[in-house]
C-alpha cells in the first residue's frame, strides 16, 4: 500500500513535490485534476482545448514548484496558474482571429467569426437544448473586461465562493462583489444588443 | 423582430442558463498522460540550465559591478600621453611618419 500524505497543504507534501517524486504527483493529480479541468473548461468551453490547458497547468506546477514559497495555499496557487494559462490561451486565440480577420479584409478571403475564442463549442456539461443560449453567453463573457470575466467565470461557472475568488485574484471580497455586479450589468447590455440585432 | 419585453426575457433566460451547466469529468487517462509528460519533461531538461540556475541575480549583479570597476580603472589609467607615444611608435615601425631615415633615403 502506498503511503499517502494526509494533508495536501502539508510541508512534507510540498517538499515531496519539490523533490519531484512520482507518488506525490500521482496524489496531486488525484486531488486536483477534476478541479483544474473544471476551471479550464469554464474559461474555454471546448473539451480538447481545456484538456490541453489542464495538462499544461500540471506541467507548469511540476516545473515551478521550486518557486512556491508557501505565501498562499497550494490550491490557490494551482488555481492561479490555471486561470493564467486559460487567459493566455484566449489571448492567443483572439490575436490569431484578429490577424485572420485582417488577412480576410486584405485578400478578400472568407470572413472569420471573431466571437469564437475556442476551437468549437463543445462543453460536455451543457445539454443540447441549452447549447445555443450558453454559446451566446460564453461569447458575451469573452467581450467583458478581463477582471470581470475572471471573477464571473470563477464564481458563476466554476462555482467558487467569493473568498476563493478573492484569494485567487488577490483582491478583497468587496471588490469581487463589485466586479461581479458590473459583469452582470455589462452582460445584460451585451446580450440586449445581441438579441436586438438578431431580431432585425 | 423581438419586442423589448421579449428581449428582456431572452436576456434573463440566457443569464440563467449558467446554472444548468453540469460538472464535467476529467477525460479518461488524463492522469497517465500528464505523468508521462512529466517524465518527458524531466528527461529533456538540458544540463546547461543547472549552470545558469546557479548564476543567480546576486551573482549577476556582482559580475556587472566588477566589470564596471575594471573598465573605469582602465579608462582612468589610460592617459593621453601614453596614447600619443604609442601612436608615434606604431607609425615609426610601419614607416608612416617622417623620420631622419626617410629623408636620408630620398636624398640619395
Amino acid at each position: 500500500m502506498q503511503l499517502k500524505f494526509p494533508l495536501l497543504e502539508d510541508q512534507n507534501f510540498i517538499k515531496a513535490l519539490q523533490e519531484k517524486t512520482n507518488q506525490a504527483y500521482g496524489q496531486l493529480l488525484d486531488e486536483y485534476q477534476q478541479k483544474v479541468f473544471g476551471t479550464c473548461i469554464s474559461f474555454v468551453p471546448n473539451q480538447e482545448d481545456a484538456e490541453d490547458i489542464a495538462q499544461d497547468v500540471f506541467i507548469e506546477v511540476f516545473n515551478s514548484i521550486s518557486k512556491f514559497k508557501g505565501d498562499s495555499k497550494l490550491s490557490t496557487w494551482i488555481y492561479r496558474i490555471s486561470t493564467n494559462k486559460c487567459l493566455e490561451f484566449i489571448r492567443k486565440k483572439n490575436t490569431k482571429k484578429r490577424f485572420g480577420f485582417m488577412q480576410s479584409l486584405m485578400w478578400n478571403d472568407t470572413p472569420i467569426d471573431q466571437s469564437a475564442y475556442f476551437t468549437e463549442f463543445n462543453h460536455p456539461g451543457i445539454q443540447l437544448e441549452n447549447k445555443e443560449k450558453n454559446e451566446i453567453l460564453f461569447a458575451a463573457i469573452n467581450k467583458l473586461p478581463e477582471a470581470q470575466r475572471i471573477v464571473y467565470t470563477l464564481n458563476k461557472i466554476d462555482d467558487l465562493s467569493y473568498q476563493e475568488v478573492a484569494d485567487i485574484t488577490e483582491k478583497s471580497k468587496s471588490s469581487i462583489e463589485s466586479l461581479l455586479f458590473r459583469a452582470k450589468k455589462n452582460l445584460q447590455v451585451l446580450l440586449h444588443e445581441y438579441y436586438k440585432k438578431d431580431g432585425n | 423582430m423581438h419586442s423589448k419585453k421579449n428581449i428582456d426575457l431572452l436576456v434573463e433566460e440566457t443569464l440563467e442558463r449558467v446554472s444548468t451547466i453540469d460538472k464535467v469529468k476529467t477525460p479518461a487517462f488524463f492522469k497517465e498522460r500528464v505523468l508521462n509528460r512529466m517524465v518527458e519533461e524531466s528527461a529533456s531538461k538540458p544540463e546547461g540550465v543547472f549552470f545558469l540556475n546557479s548564476f543567480a541575480p546576486k551573482f549577476q549583479a556582482a559580475a556587472l559591478i566588477c566589470f564596471v570597476i575594471v573598465n573605469t580603472l582602465a579608462l582612468l589609467s589610460y592617459s593621453s600621453d601614453s596614447y600619443n607615444d604609442n601612436v608615434e611608435n606604431f607609425a615609426e615601425v610601419y614607416g608612416l611618419s617622417e623620420t631622419d631615415t626617410d629623408s636620408y633615403l630620398y636624398q640619395n
